[in-house]
Parts: C-alpha cells; structure tokens; sequence
C-alpha cells in the first residue's frame, strides 16, 4: 500500500504539471480583450496601456526556454510569465493579482467560506442521501420508495440558482427573515449568525448531491442485496438490520464513495452560483471574476489548487477503498 | 444580472461614485453659498455644506453600503473603478468644480485660488487638514503644499497613473512657494483643469508618505475617514472610520464636528437579488432598483423610504467609422441619425425615466444642448433617411456591418440592440450584426476594428469626454475606442481643441455647445441615443445626503448623518 501511494503521488506531480501548461497556455490563447486593456480603463490612452503591459510582465516571454531560428536555436529567459509564476507557487506566495493584491492572502481568506460550505453540504447530503437510499432500497416499490424517488428527481430537476433564489426571497418575503448577506460571519465570533449563512446555502446544494447519493445508494444497494452471501447472511439467521448494516452497506458504498469523493472536489472549487446568490466569498465566484477578468495569476493558481485537491481526493478515495472491500489490495 | 457600464463587465458595477455615496436632496439656497464669488480672478472659502432641512444632525452610526463588483484598487495613481469612491473620503482634493453646474466650486484642502492668467492657479492651502490617527507610522500633522508636490510627481514617475495624460499634455511647471501656497501652471488654457485635477480618479491626494507605501491596501490621510486596518479586500469590502481630527465643522449646527458618522462599512454584493434582501432586512442602508417600477415596490415594503432620483452619467452611443463605407458618406450618417428615435428607447427601456440624448449627455445640464434644439439638429424621421440613402446613391436597403457583445452583461446594452435593428430597417437599413464574444468585442471595440458598433456606456463625468469621441484620433488621441469626423473635417478638431481653451465657466459652456452645433453640421458619427435616471433608496433614518452636483464633488461632502 505504501508503495502504491508513493506511486500515486509522483503520477500526481506529473498529472499536475502537465495541467499547470495546459491552463497556462489556454489562458494566454484564449480570444479576448488584453488584460492590460481591462484594468486601464475607460478612454485608455495607447502610452498607459503599453506601460501597464509591461509593468505586468505581459511582455515578457511565456516559458524559461524558447526556441529560436538562429543557433544555438535555445533561448533562456530569466523573467518569463510560466517562470515567475511556478517561483510564486514553490515560493508559497501564490503571487499577486493584477493590484498587487496578495493571491495567498485573498485565499486564506475565502478557503474558510468553502470548507465550512463544503463541510456542512457534505454532511447533509451523506446525512440524507444515504438512509434515505437505504430506506428505498430496503422498501423496494414501497410509498417510501416512490416517495424519495420522486423527491430525487425533483430535486435533480430543479436548477439550484431557482432554488437558491427562492430559498433567500420567500422567507424574506413572507417572514421579513434574511440570513446574514454582507460578510461572512465566523463560526467563532457567532455560531448562530454563521449558521443561518451557511446552512440554507449547504441545503440548497445538498438538495442535488443528496439526490444523486440517495439514487446511487438505492442502486447499489439493490445490486448487493442480489447477491449470494447476503441470502447466506440471512439464512444463518441475522437479524435484518445487521444484514443491511454490517454486510450490505458497506460494499453498496463503493461506488457511493467514488460519487461522493468528486462532489466533495467539486465543492473544493468553490459553488458559484450558491455563492453569488448568498453572497458568500467563496472560491468559486474568485475563480469566475478571476477568468472573467483575465487574471492569469489567480486563475492559473485557483486552477492548480483544484487539481491538487481532485487528485488528492482521488487518491483518498482510491485508499478509502481498499478498506471498505478487503478484497482490494494495492500493490 | 445587467450591470451598468463596461466596467460591470468586469467589475459588476460602474465607477461607485455615485452609488456608494451621493444621494439626498440639496437646498437651492444653499448653492448660492457656493456659487457666490467676489472677485473673477479670487475664489473665496465655500460656506457649509448646504442641505435639506432633516431636523439638528445627530453624531454617531454607522452607513452600510455595498458595491456590485472588485474595488480595482484604492491606489489613488491608478484606481478607476469603485476605488474613487472611497478616495475621496480618504484624501483631499484642491478644488473640485460641478459637472452639473459649472459655476459652483466646493473647495476642499485649498481654501481659495487666484487666477493671474489662464494658465496659472495659484493654492492658497487652507490651515488644518490633518492626517487621521493612523497605524501606519504617519505623523498626524497638517497636509502642505509639499504634498501637493510630491503627488504630482508621483503621477509623472508613473507610466500608469491615470492622470498621466493631464500631467503630460497639459501640465507645465507646479511649485510650492511656501507650506500654504501651491501654484500650478498649465501648457495652455484647459478648461476642464479643476475636472481632471481634482476627481477622485487619478486626481486625489493622498499623503506624501502614503506614496512610499502599499497603497493598494492600505490608507490614511486628512480626509474625512480612515481605512481601518486590514478591513479591505479588493475582491471584498472595507470599513472607513471617522477621522478624528477632520478639518471640516458645520457651521449651520454650532460648528459641530465633521464628519457626523463614524464609521462608513462598505461590503461587496455582486448580484442583484442578495444586494436588495441585503437592503430590505436593513443589513445595507442604500440601495439602487433598476427600475421606477421596483421603486414603487419597495415604497410599499418600506414606510419612509427615501428615493433618490439622480441623472445617471452615462450612455450608449451609436459609433460609426467614418473611414469606412457607407459611414463616409454624410447624408449616410444623416440617415442613420434621422432613423433614431430616441424617446423610444426612453419609453420601452426605462419606462420614460430618462431622456433622449445630444452629442452631450443631458445630465451635463450647462454643456448639454436644449431638447428644442436638438429636435431640430437630430430629428427623427425614417423616410427622410431611406431618401437620404438613395440621394448618397445606394439602393434601399443600404447593407451595413454592426458588431456587438453577444454576451454583454453592460447596463441596457442588450435592450438597445432589438430597437436600434428594428428602427435601422425602418429606416432604410439592413444591418449585417456580427455578435462577438465580449472581450473579443471589447478587444475590436478598442482597436477600432468595426464599421459600426454600439459604444461601452461608461461615465461621462464632463463634456470633454463625449465631445472627444468626434476628434480624429478620438477620444485618447491615440487611434482608440473611436475615429471621430474629425478625421474628415480637421476644423472639427480645431473647434475641439477650442472649446477646451477657456478657463471662463460661461464661456466653456457656449464654446462646447457651439462645437456640438458644429459637429451636428458634419453629421456626427458617434450618437448618443439616451441617458437615464439612476434610483438610489435610503431608509428614513439617513439624513442630509449631498446630491444635485455631479458625483465627484458631491463625495467630498461629508455632513451626511443618521438619525438612529
């Protein structure tokens, strides 16, 4: 096993090189307005608008090496965009955006909002989607059934902007209740205040994710309960409980985890819509202003940080494995 | 969600200045204060702050405001987003002019200004405009001409200030005679010197050792609030306390200390819908509906509620490349004017709030021509452009190529689009739209890369602005954004460059609009269809806000209160 994650890990480190290029090179290919043109602003005069390329190093080659016509047909750079931006990685500032405002410090700032998001929407939705799963599977064409069956296609149904819109203006509305809109409020200054912002805003995303475990669940655990060793369970007399809990369960989960462990990624990335509507700052609605607005350090981070979380996770998960099915055993 | 100008785009709202703090109602009494004037060439000290009647202000509270999108840096050499919002309340200004009513001059840390000759102000510097209390090791002192100075230099040392275009083509020689006497020397006679110099994009001063610091984040200066430590993100908010030893007192309540409130919290609330929630739960004290009609919703949910109505600064223009066919043609451009009907975009868009524009915007009041006369220099009739297209020697309908923002997010810019198409057949027109990605647009736009397009609604703080966009090179001078008939008729460069060479306010004011009838006798090729009324909402409780000036002067005024 041990070996096995060691592989992974440098598997990993070339996993992520590789996506360090390909964000870099599509940020730099991509149609659209020059960065410089978009801080410069209104009425930008040529002179300014060439002073702020070269002030944010847009003039400086892409990569440390390039190739040339003329021998030695190698050039070396010492400022190059790739260069200063894999110093600012290793270095562990992140960088800075085009204000000079700190990458590193504008994500320990919102990594909080998206971890207490992640956090909560995880637990409601393993909270839900797995007993209710159960419960369908378990209840197989019963109203209990049907009844969660129903409720998860609704809820994959309904888009979560719709959702989460209404989920902030009906209690406004009809209550004259609001959660918490203009900054994120910490768990330690107010519990109460923090999660009235967080958990309607968890809901509204665990309403789709706990739908799509409930579904799984149900699904897989349908397919174990066919199998042989749960009739054996059963014929040796345990009760049903311990057959569903002790010897279903656990290998129904595997696909489950699989399932989960990308939503739980996703969500590391930041929920952009949920985040726009209750205005929590976020990871995700940093990335999108960030790829809007053409910030090539903070989307280019923001994007490695997602492929160092994905596949972390993916590795988690991949362990997570071996222990759930003892048949599995990594070499 | 729409957002305003071409900055929403990217940073989910126009330039703040108006949004973030101006506001109420302001007695018309009390513009005399500052309108009066005893000398030409001496501009004496402007009175207290006029404002409406509220009752005796009570000191205390906190206003909560929000904006729609990323500061874009509060560094005053470069901020050109919601950064000048906060500026001004931070930093000082010398002299700031109305853009609404040229004639009325608020005069902040320069106490008057004489005149010798149009190319020469000399500051006297008004005593006491001290530094705020401060964590950053500046010494609470008086601001002097030697800031004055160093703030200058600074915006020549830096390639991208924003006021670099001032400095360099209109900015001679400046120097500080003593600690309370600046005197500043222009090339030439520019009229638009107090506009440029003391907005608060690129024209507010900070500190002069606040320019060895990381301004971007940090801020302290003699302005009538101070940047609370570590409270500002720029992709987040701020929070600006009182300045303690703010130099302004009200002389119309006993000299009561300014400011009245103590502390200005500033959160960044990008979409619409949690903006207002955040309003209506009383977690903000000001708010923008889109519209009259949401308005009057929000009468209905909140007794008291105070609306504003204020000119919004902007609008979309119709660009033409006159160096391109058919827009060379000038009974071409004639007809495409003729086939604009311009109440109708009033009408359907903003439900009448609003009007119809001339080349200057009609919240320029003084500069703007009257709704008489531009009926007459931009009527609308569409069967006079189909026989204009025909005398020009095409054939109905005439093929023109228009690019556009597919997916533009710009205040109306996409409600413009169906009227104009329909009004451009109708008048004789067949459009070729060439919808393009928005910063592929942007990209074009700039480059002047189109035959035609619709404009970015971006602020139009002064005349010289809109009135740029018909130079030659147009509006940076430089080949960007626009090519105006200037390329076609040189006089019209020359009247340009004239009405920009007056230091007199009513002289300015007829110089602009004669170059306005001038352009209008080329046929223009940048039209400005029309600019509507921004709703600005306030809870009762907020008294006395500053409005009626023009944005930028009013974000000096600070004897706003709260009656909690």
């Amino acid at each position: 096993m041990r070996r096995y994650i060691i592989r992974r890990l440098l598997q990993s480190v070339l996993i992520l090189f590789v996506l360090s290029l390909i964000v870099f090179i599509l940020l730099r290919i991509a149609p659209g307005a020059n960065p410089a043109l978009i801080i410069c602003g209104i009425n930008c005069p040529k002179d300014r608008l060439e002073a702020l390329e070269e002030q944010l190093g847009l003039n400086d080659p892409y990569f440390p090496v390039s190739v040339t016509s003329d021998p030695p047909f190698v050039e070396f750079a010492t400022d190059s965009q790739y260069g200063s931006w894999a110093t600012s990685l290793f270095s562990g500032s992140l960088g800075k955006d085009w204000n000079g405002n700190s990458v590193g410090a504008e994500l320990q700032r919102r990594l909080p909002v998206t971890l207490e998001l992640l956090v909560i929407t995880t637990i409601m939705t393993v909270t839900i989607g797995v007993p209710f799963g159960i419960i369908s599977a378990v209840g197989r064409n019963s109203p209990a059934d049907y009844t969660a069956r129903f409720s998860s296609v609704l809820a994959l149904a309904i888009p979560n902007f719709w959702l989460g819109t209404l989920v902030l203006l009906v209690p406004q509305d009809q209550w004259g209740y609001a959660p918490p809109i203009t900054h994120a409020v910490s768990f330690f200054d107010s519990p109460w205040d923090n999660l009235r912002q967080f958990v309607p805003p968890a809901a509204v995303l665990a309403a789709v994710s706990a739908a799509s475990i409930m579904r799984l669940t149900r699904s897989s655990m349908l397919e174990v309960m066919r199998q042989d060793y749960i009739r054996t369970a059963r014929s040796k007399g345990l009760r049903e409980q311990v057959v569903i809990g002790r010897h279903a369960l656990k290998n129904s989960l595997i696909p489950v985890t699989t399932v989960l462990g990308l939503q739980v990624a996703g969500l590391f990335g930041g929920a952009i819509i949920v985040e726009s509507i209750f205005n929590l700052p976020g990871v995700g609605v940093y990335e999108l202003g960030s790829l809007i607005r053409k910030q090539y350090q903070v989307a280019q981070t923001l994007t490695l940080y997602i492929g160092v979380i994905v596949v972390l996770l993916n590795l988690t998960v991949d362990v997570a494995y071996a222990w759930l099915d003892p048949r599995i055993r990594y070499s | 969600m729409a957002t305003k100008s071409y900055w929403q785009q990217f940073q989910r709202q126009r330039i703040p200045r108006r949004r973030l703090l101006a506001g109420a109602g302001m007695g018309a009494a009390g513009l005399a204060v500052f309108a009066a004037c005893n000398d030409d060439k001496k501009k004496t000290t402007g009175g207290a702050t006029p404002g409406a009647s509220d009752g005796t202000p009570k000191a205390g509270g906190t206003y909560r405001t929000a904006i729609t999108g990323d500061w874009g840096t509060i560094n005053p050499l470069t901020s050109v987003s919601f950064g000048p919002g906060i500026l001004a309340k931070m930093y000082n200004a010398l002299v700031v002019q109305s853009t609404r009513q040229p004639d009325v001059f608020y005069f902040e840390l320069a106490s008057e200004y004489e005149q010798p000759d149009d190319v020469t102000y000399v500051f006297t510097l008004r005593p006491g405009v001290k530094i705020a209390p401060n964590t950053l090791g500046i010494p609470e002192r008086d601001l002097d001409s030697s800031d004055c100075v160093a703030w200058l230099d600074a915006i020549r040392a830096a390639a991208t200030a924003v006021a670099k275009r001032f400095t360099d083509q209109w900015l001679d020689v400046y120097s500080a005679a003593s600690p309370t006497e600046f005197t500043i020397k222009t090339k030439g006679p520019y009229a638009y010197f107090f506009f440029t110099l003391n907005t608060p994009v690129g024209g507010t001063m900070p500190p002069k050792e606040m320019l060895e610091m990381d301004m971007a984040a940090k801020g302290a200066g003699a302005g009538a609030f101070v940047l609370q430590p570590d409270s500002f993100a720029e992709t987040g908010g701020a929070i600006l306390d009182r300045n303690v030893n703010f130099y302004r007192k009200d002389e119309n309540n006993n000299n009561a200390q300014l400011p009245y409130i103590d502390r200005l919290e500033v959160s960044r609330i990008t979409d619409r819908q949690p903006r207002r929630t955040a309003f209506v739960d009383g977690q903000i004290d000001s708010y923008d509906p889109e519209t009259l009609a949401e308005v009057e919703e929000l009468q209905n949910q909140i007794s008291g509620l105070q609306v504003f109505e204020d000119p919004a600064f902007t609008f979309i223009a119709l660009t033409l490349n006159p160096t391109k066919p058919p827009w060379d043609n000038d009974k071409v451009r004639r007809a495409a004017s003729l086939a604009l009907n311009r109440q109708q975009y009033v009408d359907v868009i903003v439900a009448g709030a609003g009007k119809p524009n001339g080349l200057v915007h009609w919240p320029l009041e003084a500069y703007a021509l009257s709704p008489e006369e531009l009926a007459e220099l931009q009527p609308y009739d569409p069967e006079e452009a189909k026989r204009l297209i025909q005398e020009a020697g095409f054939d109905l309908p005439l093929e023109v190529k228009f690019i556009y923002p597919a997916n533009s997010d710009i205040e109306f810019h996409n409600k413009h689009l169906p009227i104009w198409l329909q009004q451009m057949e109708a008048g004789g027109f067949k459009v070729q739209e060439d919808p393009q990605e928005f910063t592929n647009w942007l990209q074009n736009y700039t480059d002047v890369n189109y035959d035609a397009s619709f404009s970015l609604n971006q602020i139009y703080e002064t005349p010289e602005i809109p009135v740029d966009f018909h130079l030659s090179e147009g509006p940076t001078s430089d080949g960007n954004f626009a090519i105006g008939i200037g390329k076609l008729f040189p006089e019209v460069d020359e009247a340009i460059q004239a009405s920009k060479s007056s230091v007199n306010p009513e002289e300015q004011v007829e110089l602009v609009k004669d170059v306005q009838r001038l352009i209008y006798s080329k046929e223009p090729a940048f039209l400005p269809i029309m600019s509507w009324t921004d709703f600005t909402v306030r809870p009762a409780y907020a008294k006395n806000w500053p409005r009626g000036l023009g944005g930028a002067l009013e974000l000096y005024f600070n004897d706003m209160w709260l009656d909690i």
